[in-house]
């Protein structure tokens, strides 16, 4: 991206067609309207959610709210929880925000990790070990990519029963690793093929063995392509509803399982429901805004380098 | 490294892989068409082998299978139809390179990182028959007769639409900004020399930017379809009951299968679903192909 800055040419000194003022006039307002249609719907929801449903319901129906009700993100805190219990209980109880916030979070730190994991040692394995049948295995763990996680659910469902450890951390994590790794070990392969494979060569000549070149050469190396996928990873998890909605049970619900809870009880109260979402919706949002290039390029190693 | 334990070393560093590849996604599918021919009335018991009856079953009024693939096929064809153009516009306006592009791309990216739950869960108010912002725009415009009297979501005839909608709102900044990705990593020389030889903008676009960006425009619609094959997320929230809803799709039938003693009928929508899914990547790969000498692909 930096190259088209280096070439620059005048074209005042060509014949060059230049872009008609009424053509770009018009592409800003296609782009400010986009941004409008794109940011309306959040503005909607930050404001519903500091509402009462008077104003929600008649009164003020897009406006700013008249009066700012944090008390709708209070009792958000207080759904799912048995009341009475201490504040250390609490936060252990069953089913509440800060609760599935956790949850949340460490079903995709796991994940993270065993997908990586599992992910460095199979590219290792059939990027730099020459052996009959790499590339075959490669493209069969390609065909992963194109299978619908849904496909999974019943049989899995079936056999994590049978081994009980349904409703449990594990019923989330080890399908979230499975499903990711096949984008997984397609990155890795495209960062691995990156490094020289005279750095092996002169590791082994030192008397490094295969799993120390892999610990101490590949894996150092191969960092950036790892934070790529955990973000990638990580917001895969993060946003998963249909396992996390089958296997989990109020004390292993994730972020979305909880909002999806607050549709059934509360239909009329509009400013709970606001709240509820944008508790989980605006931190995601806010490490966006100080990691947007970061985030984005995770998203587009998979389809670019594919 | 010995050439004895090679094999040994290999099999070890797979072995995480293969663990994780063959107990989740191989074994899952091989043990659904297995599921598939049996009745599965609960989730020990598979019950009498019925062979194909459930294929057949699916198509019945009893299952309404074929209504949820059609509405699957329909979202697909509008997000290639609908969705990628404008992705693909507004990546081209981005990636010419103008003030401001990164704010823009950031911001058009935002949706794609909020939960589906959340957007269905917001559009649902949007889209609220009495309170909701589309009713009462419709009212201050006076065209409260567009609206349907129960909501653009409870009107069989645009619920589609209405999934639609959030679905776009959701996902285009995700194709832009793999578009935009492969327009930034053509060579700037290339639009340069077309635009010396006397090619307008719009040439530049048709003749140099997208044929170069081809594969990456296969990408986003392999993963369009695929993706409106599965969508499942956003019309759980909005469905009150999977069976009795306009907009029903094949996941959302294989979950209500699978947990109301009739496990043999969601296998089969499973191996119907994997069918498609692959079906449709090979048909894109292969129209995508590069035409010989001949004229054959």
């Amino acid at each position: 991206m930096a190259k088209s800055n280096e070439i620059s040419f005048d074209s005042e000194m060509y014949s060059v067609k230049k872009t008609n003022k009424f053509v770009s006039a018009l592409i800003y307002v296609g782009l400010v309207v986009w941004l409008l249609i794109d940011l309306f719907p959040l503005y909607y929801l930050f404001t519903f959610s500091l509402k009462s449903t008077e104003e929600i319901t008649g009164t003020n129906v897009i406006g700013l709210p008249k009066e700012w009700l944090w008390s709708n993100y209070l009792r958000v805190f207080k759904i799912g929880k048995k009341v009475g219990a201490s504040q250390v209980r609490l936060f252990f109880a069953n089913g509440g925000l800060e609760r599935s916030f956790a949850n949340s979070i460490l079903v995709a730190g796991l994940t993270i990790l065993i997908c990586l994991v599992a992910a460095l040692m199979a590219t290792y394995a059939i990027t730099r070990i020459v052996w009959k049948g790499a590339q075959t295995l490669n493209s069969i763990f390609m065909l992963g990519i194109t299978i619908p996680m849904h496909v999974a659910l019943y049989p899995i469902y079936v056999s994590f029963s049978k081994m009980g450890i349904l409703k449990s951390y594990w019923s989330l994590i080890i399908p979230y690793a499975a499903f990711s790794l096949s984008m997984a070990i397609m990155v890795c392969t495209g960062f691995m093929n990156d490094i020289p494979k005279e750095l092996d060569e002169s590791a082994c000549i030192d008397g490094c063995g295969t799993w120390g070149t892999f610990t101490n050469i590949i894996c150092p190396l191969m960092k950036p392509a790892l934070a790529t996928m955990g973000i990638y990873i990580f917001l895969q998890c993060w946003n998963e509803f249909m396992f996390a909605s089958v296997f989990s049970d109020e004390a292993h619900y994730t972020l979305p399982v909880f909002v999806s809870n607050l549709k059934g009880s509360n239909i009329t109260d509009w400013g709970l429901v606001g709240a509820g979402l944008v508790l989980a919706t605006f931190p995601m949002l806010l490490v966006y805004v100080f990691m947007s290039r970061k985030i984005q390029e995770s998203f587009m190693v998979g389809a670019v380098k594919g | 490294m010995h050439k004895k334990n090679k094999p040994i070393i290999v099999l070890l560093f797979l072995l995480p892989a293969l663990v994780l590849f063959i107990g989740i996604l191989i074994w899952p599918i091989i043990a659904s068409v297995h599921h598939s021919l049996y009745q599965y009335p609960t989730f020990s018991d598979p019950g009498e082998f019925v062979g194909f009856k459930n294929y057949i079953d699916l198509f019945n009024k009893q299952y309404d299978f074929g209504k949820a693939v059609i509405n699957a096929l329909i979202l697909a064809a509008l997000s290639v139809f609908i969705q990628l153009p404008l992705a693909l516009g507004l990546a081209l306006m981005l990636g010419k390179g103008i003030k401001g592009e990164r704010f823009y791309l950031s911001v058009y990216f935002t949706p794609v990182l909020i939960s589906a739950v959340v957007i269905g869960m917001l559009w649902e108010k949007i889209y609220n028959p009495i309170y909701g912002i589309v009713v009462k725009g419709a009212a201050a415009l006076n065209m409260s007769d567009v609206i349907p009297p129960e909501g653009l979501l409870g009107n069989p005839k645009t619920a589609l639409l209405a999934v639609f909608i959030p679905t776009i709102w959701q996902y285009v900044g995700y194709h832009m900004l793999l578009m935009y990705a492969g327009i930034k990593g053509v060579s700037p020389e290339l639009r340069e020399a077309a635009m010396l030889d006397g090619a307008t903008d719009g040439q530049v676009n048709r003749y140099v930017i997208i044929p170069i960006i081809k594969p990456i425009i296969k990408i986003s619609i392999i993963f369009a379809i695929t993706g409106s094959l599965k969508s499942y997320d956003l019309i759980k929230v909005f469905a009150k009951d999977a069976y009795d809803c306009s907009y029903k799709v094949p996941s959302l039938l294989l979950v209500r299968y699978a947990f109301h003693n009739a496990g043999g009928i969601a296998s089969a929508i499973a191996v119907i679903m994997i069918i498609m899914c692959f079906g449709f990547a090979i048909l894109v790969n292969w129209m995508f192909k590069e035409r010989d000498l001949y004229g054959k692909k």
